[in-house]
């Protein structure tokens, strides 16, 4: 009977896999598939270039991403676990900031006029073009390759640190070697490997950093399917990174799997030495991507209130605001606002249930899901939504669907955190006692796991608000959220009200992820 | 009334471990039947397949002639009660014991009065409104039984239940048990590898040794005269070749198994006294008699009469033969 009910939990997973992931992908993966497409795609200059962008980028974002994030854990040890944790909320908040404010910000900072390179102006380099997706791409990932490291890091136990210290005389190297590299080389291989799939499937930092001159595969995927309406060509170009990305997957995947387990309010060992120039080093060090990380948020507010040449102004503001129809972006923007909001709340809601769903019942489902969906960019899912469910759903119900697919494996990811600490002794007791399916999960794994799902409530939020390119692809105007405002007024040359908006959007995500932020900490 | 549980040649393998080999045995209805072994021997596994909680590689569980191996916990009719109390943090001990009733579908009503009832059986009334945050360890552990009584199992697995807590606490919660066995005539299977606690409780005993079942009885034939070389080893028994049995005066054709309580020191200077060791409420005194070691287990008033060293006769009051390794 237990086995008829979880064979029934495993097929509505798999049918949810189906419709929701696995369907959209074929679908919009299907009309590249040809010789004749692949072919036309590849035989394009700019296509090859793109290629040869997004592996070069991705390479190097990735392992400066991975350098300087691993740095950050080892010298994370090293301080007061509050300092730590003030670090990680900060690393946290940069990790999930929607990318539009990220591009906003290194404009802010960086670019043209920018705050930083008026004073400095080689650092305009990080600003735009090849070096401003590289510095952008790296500003995003740094988070994720220190705490994956971090990660593994408090995994290591203290006493073999004493050891090996006690052996050694104390020496740092010996420490390095012995312990430091053999713990934190699958966390690092793992970190490069996911980091590059992010940076390669990138779209909204290369479409408004790069330019023409560096865009990204995923860049032209959208340049295809809505400025040139040629399906078959954004399906090859799509397939062509589906072979880069799923390669990368594997990778990440063979490396992943050899991490311990996720630590749960455990804090690392400080495995360096407590020497005045270690500690010096490190408080450098994490002052250093400390400020890396909050400078460009910072500037975006800054310039929100700057108008160009003219000093203090709420004039953004106002555009933002405003309940009139604003001919930049297509629609009001109070309704932008009105929808972000609502698109948000209803991804937290879909995604939640289904994630709940995939989460509790399949292992292995679950697993699948969550790598397939690294290897298939969002743009290319999008695609393949528009396709199937273009002509049945309304816009809204499609990016409600893309927003609940980016925010899944975040959600699941929380929420099997959470089901975890219900532990094989409750799990048991409840099952002798007669416990089972829906009693089950409603009296005993839902209250035990209620964090997680504040958690995962809060990350699909975010998630849905900072979505960018589906929601492009698929959105009319009437349907715009605050991301793609930002584009628009950037695209006008409105820089306070792009700012405006990149802030509001800022204020939204970041009181989440702050109110949040203790039991995000145990979740990252 | 009671029901009868037995296993059919069950062998349970993790990996490449067994952890039961071909074990078969009969649980009386109605008896209180203790699974005694050293840690690691199976005793555990052993309860989680007759719960419903592992399934055998090979072999059938049946309660009262029904087969029940495919079947899930719930069906059984046999509930566990765990080592750790398992109760569940966000709700009260009322309704962690009702939580089972729930789960049946029992009424409000009933259930609150099916409630009162068993905490009144266990005297835990005043414990109801109690998170398990707030209850010692000895009142999670009843709480704990009451949850799993309250649905009047045809079987109570219990799985070294009382290992955690303090001395004086088990003692007093072993013969809370015994009480309730008797009151309520339950079929119990309680795991232990606490000797104590086995004599105490059992009406019949089993003894696992490295999963397999090498001793099964009556309490006291079990303890008194077991039949088997690693049963006695588990039970802490001397074990003496034919040739070391001669030499005390017994002849056998085999190994034999004389229980510490039956070597009896008498006066005599055949064997030299090599150890004396006061243990709670009795005292081994360990003696040599040409080549023969043998323990006692002695009153205080004997052991403060002798020293290493000395010399004393010793008679053997009973032995059984082992027959089986």
């Amino acid at each position: 009977m237990r086995v008829r009910v979880l064979d029934a939990g495993s097929a509505i997973a798999f049918l949810l896999l189906i419709t929701l992931i696995y369907a959209p992908a074929i679908s919009g993966l299907a009309p590249g598939l040809s010789v004749a497409e692949l072919g036309k795609v590849l035989s394009q200059d700019f296509i090859r270039r793109a290629f040869i962008f997004s592996l070069t980028q991705a390479s190097i974002s990735a392992a400066l991403a991975t350098a300087i994030g691993g740095i950050a854990a080892i010298a994370l040890t090293t301080i007061s676990s509050k300092a730590a944790s003030i670090i990680r909320a900060l690393a946290l908040l940069s990790f999930m900031a929607p990318p539009m404010i990220v591009v906003s910000g290194f404009t802010a900072l960086y670019g043209r006029g920018g705050i930083l390179s008026l004073a400095i102006p080689p650092l305009r380099a990080l600003g735009e073009g090849f070096g401003g997706v590289v510095a952008a791409h790296v500003f995003y990932n740094i988070p994720l390759a220190m705490n994956l490291v971090y990660s593994t890091l408090v995994a290591v136990p203290s006493e073999l640190v004493d050891a090996v210290r006690i052996y050694s005389g104390g020496r740092l190297w010996p420490v390095i070697k012995r312990v430091v590299i053999p713990y934190a080389s699958p966390a690092l291989i793992a970190s490069y490997a996911l980091t590059f799939i992010y940076c390669f499937a990138s779209f909204a930092v290369p479409l408004t950093l790069g330019g023409p001159a560096y865009s990204t595969l995923e860049v032209y995927i959208y340049y295809f399917y809505r400025m040139l309406f040629d399906y078959g060509a954004a399906a090859a170009t799509a397939t062509v990174q589906l072979a880069v990305l799923a390669a990368a997957t594997v990778l990440f995947t063979l490396a992943y799997t050899r991490l311990p387990p996720p630590p749960i309010g455990r804090r690392a060992v400080a495995v360096l030495p407590g020497r005045r120039y270690v500690k010096a080093a490190s408080v450098a060090v994490l002052i250093a991507v400390a400020a890396y990380l909050t400078l460009p948020l910072m500037s975006v507010i800054i310039k929100s209130f700057l108008e160009p040449g003219n000093g203090f102004t709420l004039r953004g503001y106002e555009r933002v605001f405003s309940p009139l129809f604003d001919q930049a972006i297509g629609t009001s923007g109070l309704r932008v606002i009105g929808n972000t909001l609502y698109f948000a709340m209803m991804t937290a809601l879909v995604a939640l249930t289904i994630g709940s769903f995939l989460a509790f019942t399949g292992g292995a489902v679950a697993d699948a899901l969550l790598t397939t969906l690294l290897a298939i960019s969002p743009l290319t899912l999008a695609m393949g939504l528009l396709n199937i469910y273009g002509g049945l759903l309304p816009a809204p119900v499609l990016i409600i669907f893309a927003h609940t697919i980016a925010a899944l494996p975040l959600v699941i990811k929380s929420l099997r955190l959470g089901f975890l600490r219900v532990g094989r002794e409750i799990a048991d007791a409840a099952r002798v006692l007669g416990a089972r399916g829906l009693l089950y999960f409603l009296r005993i794994v839902a209250p035990l796991s209620r964090s997680s799902y504040f958690v995962a409530a809060a990350l699909a939020i975010v998630v849905s608000l900072g979505e960018f390119g589906a929601t492009y692809l698929i959105a009319r105007p009437e349907f715009y959220t605050l991301g793609i405002v930002i584009y628009s007024f950037r695209g006008v040359r409105d820089w306070p009200a792009s700012y405006a908006a990149s802030t509001v959007l800022l204020a939204m995500s970041a009181s989440l992820l702050l109110l949040l932020s203790r039991r995000l900490e145990r979740w990252m | 009334m009671g029901h009868e549980v037995e296993l059919a040649n069950v062998t349970k393998r993790f990996g490449g471990f067994t952890a039961l080999r071909n074990i078969s045995l009969r649980v009386p209805a109605s008896s209180l039947t203790v699974v005694l072994g050293p840690s690691g021997a199976g005793k555990t596994t052993l309860l989680r397949i007759i719960a419903g909680l592992e399934r055998p590689d090979e072999g059938r569980v049946l309660i009262d002639g029904v087969d029940v191996t495919d079947k899930p916990p719930w069906v059984r009719g046999a509930v566990m009660v765990f080592q750790r109390p398992a109760l569940f943090p966000h709700m009260t001990a009322a309704e962690n014991i009702a939580f089972g009733l729930e789960a049946m579908g029992v009424g409000r009503d009933e259930a609150v009065a099916r409630v009162r009832e068993v905490a009144d059986l266990l005297r835990i009334r005043h414990l109801l409104s109690k998170l398990p945050d707030e209850l010692s360890g000895g009142e999670a552990q009843r709480v704990a039984l009451a949850r799993a009584l309250v649905l009047e199992p045809r079987i109570l697995l219990l799985d070294e239940p009382l290992s955690n807590l303090d001395l004086s606490l088990r003692e007093e919660l072993r013969a809370e048990i015994r009480r309730i066995q008797r009151e309520l005539k339950m079929t119990m299977l309680y795991v232990t590898h606490d000797q104590d606690e086995a004599l105490e409780l059992a009406d019949y005993l089993a003894i696992i040794y490295g999963g397999e079942l090498v001793e099964w009885g009556d309490t006291v034939s079990v303890y008194e005269s077991p039949s088997s070389v690693r049963a006695a080893r588990v039970l802490g028994h001397n074990i003496l070749s034919p040739d070391s049995a001669r030499k005390i005066g017994i002849s056998a054709d085999a190994a034999i198994a004389v229980p510490p309580h039956r070597v009896v020191l008498v006066d005599g200077d055949k064997c030299l006294v090599t150890r004396v060791a006061r243990r709670r409420n009795y005292g081994i005194v360990e003696v040599m008699c040409s080549d023969t070691q043998l323990r006692a287990a002695v009153g205080y008033d004997v052991m403060d009469s002798v020293e290493v060293g000395d010399r004393v006769g010793v008679e053997v009051r009973g032995y059984s033969v082992l027959k089986r390794p």
